[in-house]
């Protein structure tokens, strides 16, 4: 099994998907943390929906669609925070809105452009292993500048998160943090989707927080064991992928289950 | 100096006038115990003047700056009610939470350095449950949790202290200590003090002032004013009046 993993490592297409799957991992696994804690974490299944129409756009226009649903998606998350602020709706009942929009947009896009319908539903359960260069740089970009900008506010993030009108009261702008968190998370939303698709991307972003909250002992140690639990889960997951000939996507969710059951049993053996 | 200016302060909920037409004055040094019944807009007058609850009408200055301008939140320090389950299942040790305190003198980017510990170390030792430092927030009771609020407001030395109901949760010892420990601040760090509470009888041995609210300003003085106050024995009735001055003057005695 060394040898054949060994031998998985000299594939180039097995490096790029190491590389930009690790660091998608580990920012989806950082917001997912203050998402989770924030009851706001169904907004990177809401933006995946967004991101599976606005992906159908792209596939129209003939532009890339990672290009096309970036933005888009990055403005629905937007218009999620609007309807919670403006329309006095609740978080949950915004991102079923908006996430039915995208649904329906792509659904009528796929319709419409008839003969692009098997692209679109190649982007349901994501293709790390059939990452480009040219994303893998943009991923790992991107991925650094969200980290950069979390390392930047964590302390404010913290606050806001833990309790948000006592950070007001602390000075904190406490709107800003939550646009950024909430643009940050649609943009790692759509780099997400190459690795486990729109169907699957949220579990990125609630297993690897879940997991940690099982065994925490303070706020770094959650950050730290989502971000191992992530990275741990996508590099493991696109290795037995490989050797078992599986759906990577899928096996990236069955490895973060297992990472959340032994966090939960081990939670429950030792008392916490 | 006028560390809080409330005038003419209205506050709608829902469509309900909940404060109408407050206005009062609190100097350097005060120390007043804001009392009234349930619903009579004591933790709202907190909560507005802290900016966390619009005005419908009137103005709120703090330290002589109109509250939605204000951003010196370092002189500042609040302590909310410690409602049970609000914390629930967070990550979060005692020492993190009683940090975030500090954030409001800090500048972009924020950074804590090894005066921030030295400080919640203070803080903790003050409130008594330096124990709790390494502690997980959830895992606290009622009245200890209510302590690291508490500890929490204090830590970056604030000039001004809005505390809500800070010993709703604490067993009569503590929060004999914990009055003590306020009284302390006051006389001797000059700190001015709002403190919420429902305890009519206890509050007169120590604030100096009284602040009671039923929707509009019934009654904002002195403890002397307030228990020579004929308009006050006839609203409260001359034993609750008693009750308050009897304590009050014990105090006074005691000093």
């Amino acid at each position: 099994m060394f040898a054949e993993l060994q031998e998985a490592l000299q594939y180039t297409f097995i490096q790029r998907a190491l590389l930009a799957g690790s660091f998608i991992a580990l920012n989806c696994s950082l917001l997912g943390v203050f998402l989770v804690l924030r009851r706001f974490s169904l907004i990177g299944d809401g933006l995946a929906h967004v991101a599976f129409g606005a992906i159908g756009l792209g596939l129209l226009l003939q532009a890339h669609p990672i290009y096309v649903a970036a933005p888009l998606v990055m403005l629905a998350s937007v218009g999620i925070l609007a309807l919670t602020e403006k329309a006095k709706i609740h978080g949950d009942a915004a991102i079923g809105l908006v996430s039915a929009l995208g649904v329906a947009t792509g659904v009528m896009l796929a319709s419409i452009g008839r003969g692009f319908n098997v692209d679109l539903f190649s982007y349901l359960f994501g293709s790390i292993l059939a990452i480009s260069a040219g994303e893998v740089i943009l991923s790992v970009l991107l991925s650094v500048v969200m980290l950069v900008a979390v390392a930047l506010f964590l302390h404010d993030l913290f606050a806001v998160t833990f309790e948000e009108e006592y950070a007001k009261v602390l000075g904190v702008k406490t709107r800003r943090v939550t646009y950024m968190l909430t643009l940050c998370t649609a943009l790692t939303v759509v780099l997400g989707i190459r690795v486990v698709g729109t169907m699957l991307v949220s579990s990125l972003i609630i297993f690897p927080a879940a997991t940690a909250l099982q065994l925490a002992r303070g706020f770094k140690a959650a950050l730290v064991i989502a971000a191992l639990a992530a990275v741990g889960s996508v590099v493991l997951g696109i290795f037995l992928s490989f050797l078992g000939n599986l759906p990577t996507g899928a096996t990236i969710v069955y490895v973060n289950f297992v990472f959340f059951a032994m966090a939960f049993f081990s939670a429950r053996v030792s008392g916490r | 100096m006028k560390v809080l200016e409330v005038t003419d302060l209205s506050v709608r909920y829902q469509g309900a006038e909940v404060l109408s037409g407050v206005t009062f004055d609190v100097v350097t040094g005060d120390y007043v115990g804001v009392v009234g019944p349930n619903g009579s807009g004591k933790t709202t007058l907190i909560r507005c003047s802290l900016g966390l609850v619009p005005a419908a009408a009137g103005a709120i200055r703090l330290f002589g700056v109109s509250n939605d301008r204000f951003s010196d939140w370092c002189k500042v320090g609040y302590a909310p009610q410690a409602s049970d389950g609000r914390h629930q299942g967070f990550p979060a040790t005692v020492a993190e939470i009683v940090a975030t305190g500090l954030l409001s003198r800090k500048r972009f980017p924020k950074r804590f350095r090894r005066q921030d510990s030295d400080a919640v170390d203070q803080a903790l030792e003050l409130l008594g449950i330096q124990d709790l430092k390494h502690k997980m927030i959830t895992h606290l009771s009622g009245g200890q949790r209510q302590r690291v609020l508490l500890a929490r407001a204090l830590v970056v030395n604030p000039e001004l202290l809005l505390l809500d109901e800070p010993t709703a949760a604490l067993d009569p010892g503590t929060r004999e200590r914990f009055y003590e420990t306020l009284e302390a601040l006051n006389r001797k760090a000059r700190k001015t003090i709002l403190l919420v509470t429902h305890d009519l009888g206890t509050i007169g041995r120590y604030a100096a002032k009284l602040l009671y609210l039923d929707q509009r300003l019934v009654f904002f003085g002195s403890f002397e004013t307030f228990c020579r106050s004929d308009r006050m024995a006839n609203y409260f009735g001359e034993y609750t009046q008693h009750l308050m001055c009897h304590q009050h003057s014990e105090s006074v005695r005691v000093r």
